[in-house]
Order: C-alpha cells, then sequence, then structure tokens
C-alpha cells in the first residue's frame, strides 16, 4: 500500500508540476494564433524530456551522482564549463520568468501591480529554497499544480467540435494567414518549453538528494513515462481552450490574463480562482526547481557541497549561489522588462542550449564505469540519437528564425 | 538587432512595408480590445470578479500606448500613406478612449458605464477589423 502510495504520488507530482510559466504562456500563445494545427510538437516534446530524463534520473540512481557533476569529468572541465554556462543563462532567465509569472499571477488574484510583488516573491522563494524541505517543496507545489486540470475542464466545457480539433491536429498544415516562418518559429519555442534544460538538471539532482538507487527505477520511470505524459495533456489542454475562446476573437496572448480567459468563459469565478491556484503553484513550484538548477549546476561543476539533504553551513556556497540568483533574478524583473516577453525569449533560447544539455547526458549514460549493467539499451540509444538531430535543428534555427520573424511577430 | 526582437515597428521602406506595419499594429490593438471586451462581458455576467477584470482591461489599456507610438513614430514614405496614417491613428485614439472608459467603469464597480464600454469596446474593434482588411 505504502508503495502504492508513493507511485502514485510521484505521478500526480509530475503530472502537477510538468506545466511551467515557458509551457503556460508558449501553448496559449500557440492555440490563440494556430488552433490546434502546432499542437503536434507536444508529444515530440514530451517523449524528448521523457527519454532524456529517464537517462539522468537512471545515471542518478545507479552512480549516486548527477549530471553536472559526472559531465565535467567525463567530458573534460572545458566541455563542462562550455556546459555550465549555456544552462546556467538560460535556468537564470528561466527563474526570473517564473517569479515574474509569480507576481502575474498574485497581479490577477489581487490587482495589486506584478513590480510591486516580485521582491516579496523573491524573498518569500529563497525563504522556501533555505529552510523548506525537499519533498515538502517538490511534493506540495506538484500537488497544488494539478489546480491545472481545470483548464481541462474548460476545453470539455466549451464543447469544441472535437472532430474538426483532432483532424487539423492530425493533419497539421500552415494556416493561410500565416508565414512559414513564423510557423516553425512557434515550433521551436514550443519544443523549447516542453524540453527545457532545467528539467533534467532538476530531475537528476533531485535524485541524489531522494538518495535514489537502482531498486528506485522502476517508481522513476513510473513518474517519468506516466506523469510526464499527463502533464503535457495539461499543455494540449490549455492550447485547445485557448484556440476555442481567443483565435475567433482575434486575441494574441501576451498577458498571463489573456490565458487564464478561456478558464473564465467557461467556469466562470470557482475555474478562475483554481486556475489562479494553479499559475501560483506551477510558477512558484518551477522558481524552485529553476533556484535550485543553478546552485546545483554551479556547485556540482566546482565539486562543494550542494543540496538540501545537508544543512545549509554545511552548503554554504550552493546556498549563496542560489540566494545571488534569487536577488539577480528579482533585480533584472525590476528594470521593468515584461515578464511574458521574458518567457517568451527564454523559451527560445532553451532550444539554442538544447545539444549542450542533452549530449553530454547521452554519452554518460553510455558509459559502463558510471552505469554498468544499466548502460543505455538500443531503444533508448536509438531514441536519445533521434532527439539529439531534432534538438540540434532547433538549436540551429531559433535564431535565425527569431531575427527573421521578429520574433513571431 | 533590439528593436527587431523586441517586435517593434521598424520604419517602413515603401509604401506596402507602411501598410504592413499598419495592420499589425491594428491587429495588435485589436487583440487588446477583444481582450477586454471579454473581461468586462464576464465581469457583467458574473462570472468574474472586479479585481481580475481590472487587470486584465488596464493590461489592455497598456498594450495599446506603446502601439500607438511605436506606429506614429514611422514617418509614412510617401503622401499616398498620409491617408493611412490618419486612418490609423484615429482608429488607436478610438480604442484606447474605449479602453479608459472601460477601466473607469470596472473600478467603479459601475454596471451601466461598463455596458456602454463594451458597445464603445465593440464598435472600435469592428472598426478595427474592417479597417485591417482593407489593408490586406
Amino acid at each position: 500500500m505504502k508503495k502504492v502510495f508513493a507511485v502514485a504520488l510521484g505521478i500526480l507530482t509530475a503530472i502537477g508540476g510538468f506545466v511551467d510559466i515557458g509551457d503556460l504562456v508558449t501553448n496559449a500563445a500557440v492555440g490563440a494564433r494556430f488552433g490546434v494545427s502546432l499542437l503536434w510538437v507536444v508529444p515530440v516534446g514530451v517523449l524528448g524530456i521523457c527519454v532524456f530524463a529517464e537517462m539522468s534520473g537512471r545515471v542518478a540512481a545507479v552512480s549516486g551522482r548527477a549530471t553536472f557533476d559526472l559531465i565535467r569529468e567525463r567530458l573534460g572541465p572545458r566541455m563542462g564549463l562550455l556546459n555550465l554556462l549555456a544552462s546556467m543563462a538560460v535556468t537564470f532567465l528561466t527563474l526570473a520568468a517564473e517569479i515574474g509569472g509569480v507576481a502575474l499571477a498574485l497581479e490577477l488574484a489581487s490587482s495589486v501591480n506584478a513590480y510591486l510583488w516580485i521582491p516579496f516573491v523573491g524573498t518569500a522563494l529563497w525563504i522556501v529554497l533555505w529552510r523548506v524541505k525537499f519533498a515538502v517543496l517538490e511534493n506540495a507545489f506538484g500537488l497544488a499544480g494539478l489546480a491545472l486540470i481545470v483548464f481541462a475542464v474548460a476545453a470539455w466545457q466549451l464543447g469544441p467540435d472535437w472532430g474538426e480539433l483532432a483532424s487539423q491536429a492530425a493533419m497539421p498544415s500552415v494556416p493561410a494567414t500565416e508565414d512559414v516562418a513564423v510557423y516553425a518559429y512557434y515550433a521551436v519555442a514550443l519544443f523549447g518549453a516542453a524540453m527545457t534544460p532545467y528539467e533534467v538538471f532538476f530531475f537528476s539532482s533531485g535524485g541524489v538528494e531522494e538518495h535514489w538507487k537502482p531498486e528506485n527505477l522502476k517508481l522513476m520511470r513510473a513518474n517519468v513515462f506516466i506523469g510526464f505524459p499527463l502533464g503535457g495533456m495539461l499543455s494540449v489542454a490549455i492550447a485547445v481552450s485557448a484556440a476555442t475562446v481567443l483565435l475567433p476573437r482575434g486575441i494574441e496572448v501576451a498577458t498571463l490574463g489573456q490565458v487564464a480567459m478561456p478558464v473564465v468563459a467557461a467556469t466562470g469565478k470557482i475555474g478562475l480562482a483554481l486556475v489562479l491556484l494553479g499559475f501560483f503553484a506551477a510558477t512558484f513550484g518551477a522558481a524552485c526547481e529553476t533556484g535550485l538548477s543553478v546552485g546545483y549546476s554551479v556547485s556540482q561543476y566546482f565539486g562543494w557541497q550542494w543540496g538540501k539533504f545537508v544543512e545549509p553551513l554545511r552548503a554554504a556556497r550552493f546556498h549563496t549561489v542560489v540566494l545571488l540568483s534569487c536577488v539577480a533574478a528579482v533585480g533584472l524583473l525590476l528594470t521593468t522588462v515584461d515578464p511574458i516577453m521574458l518567457t517568451e525569449y527564454s523559451v527560445v533560447f532553451s532550444a539554442v542550449a538544447l545539444p549542450l544539455t542533452y549530449f553530454p547526458i547521452l554519452v554518460v549514460a553510455n558509459d559502463r564505469t558510471y552505469m554498468g549493467e544499466h548502460v543505455n539499451g538500443r531503444v533508448a540509444n536509438a531514441l536519445g540519437v533521434v532527439y539529439l538531430v531534432i534538438v540540434l535543428v532547433a538549436s540551429i534555427a531559433a535564431i535565425p528564425l527569431m531575427i527573421l520573424t521578429k520574433a513571431g511577430q | 538587432m533590439c528593436l527587431v526582437l523586441s517586435g517593434c515597428v521598424v520604419p517602413a521602406r515603401d509604401g506596402a512595408a507602411y501598410q504592413e506595419d499598419a495592420s499589425q499594429s491594428l491587429q495588435s490593438a485589436t487583440s487588446a480590445v477583444r481582450s477586454a471586451e471579454l473581461a468586462l462581458q464576464s465581469w457583467l455576467d458574473g462570472r468574474m470578479p472586479g479585481t481580475s477584470a481590472d487587470v486584465v482591461v488596464t493590461d489592455a489599456e497598456g498594450a495599446l500606448g506603446p502601439i500607438d507610438v511605436a506606429f506614429g513614430g514611422v514617418d509614412p514614405p510617401s503622401r499616398d500613406s498620409d491617408k493611412v496614417r490618419s486612418d490609423v491613428v484615429g482608429l488607436l485614439g478610438d480604442a484606447e478612449d474605449a479602453l479608459a472608459q472601460s477601466r473607469i467603469a470596472v473600478r467603479r464597480d459601475d454596471p451601466e458605464g461598463v455596458r456602454a464600454a463594451l458597445d464603445a469596446l465593440d464598435k472600435a474593434a469592428a472598426d478595427l477589423e474592417a479597417t485591417t482588411a482593407t489593408l490586406r
């Protein structure tokens, strides 16, 4: 019974924790602009994150060490440093976007300007990262994030023509009013949002925090292969509800309020209360994950003591990096940069950094020195190589498409 | 590079490019106006609290300003484009007025004012959409 509970809890938190500000904004923006014709990217991205999360989780469970810890050792300090700088920059940008997302959710609930909330959110985030236990942090926000299921309820209540939607999704095409380059730009953004690099750093470091062993592999795989795809269904629901309510009205998504409007239209005040809870939990939970990921990656690269499984005093440099990243993210937001614009850029820059994140994981997962009998099998390697090609194409195309389309204008 | 990446309207090279800028500005304005309209209607139907409706309307009004400034800052490339400029600037001004009226009404908790604002928003959005169609 205890095992069943652990599996269920793991899957539920994986679902609730799957969506972050990048998924919320990008899926709603794509649904409002392209209907469901770009939804094929979501399963492609979800399968990709499943493949590499499983690999990094397996590395953590078998070796007892997290990804960055091994990247430097296996690929050398130069490659490790390049990896560290690229992933840290993207993860920091995502951290700032998540803090901005929390502030926007609080603004929607209170009507107090988001920029006034930002310093409080940054402080609360740091206190949570410093004081709250890892398991509590992961489970509480993951479970509260399940409130976003209200998007699926809204999509159902709105009663779109499911047959028409299914045929559009099954045979995707560029809408007549849109440019091919803009369509490709949003495809890359959606892919970047689904495969954000911090997710695998957090997943593998979290495995070490929770002392995974090879006997935990089944539980880890259940979380990844059941929880993540169900979390991906939330992304689909966000896009479908936006396609049903926002697209016919010509509303393009530029604010978090617009992301919530389909739920309001379908379910009223109760739905809005749930969606605000979901926004808060998803963005605050992701802010915790990105904040910790910055600390994990720097500490693991330099070989410092890291993690929340030790007393803060014993991991002082790790906690200092976390604190400084929270302060810097708040500072960036207080320049009055638009958090939604920051989110849009963070998902595209995520796509740029993808090969630097995923290539080393594939290398380490194939190394018998670390993995022994749990080294990658044929299926994992075939999928890993296919996805490396896809992330390489997305990475090369991201910046030219951004310039060519004026960031999807 | 920064202007391009931030999606601002860049200087028009010719009449066609100017019309494209105008069309983009009108579409963005329509999006803001329709968002406010949806929020006000939801508030009127009792499906959305005033605090959240106020945020959506205020965001929509805040979005209009940069659109107006960006388009207004582009010089029309020829005399033929002057009419496009005056039409678009006028429509953006009407939309801004309707959004300001909406913000005031929703903050006053005034259903009559919100109904009047909804009419103004609907007219502004219809005009924006009609002009966008003529520019294509």
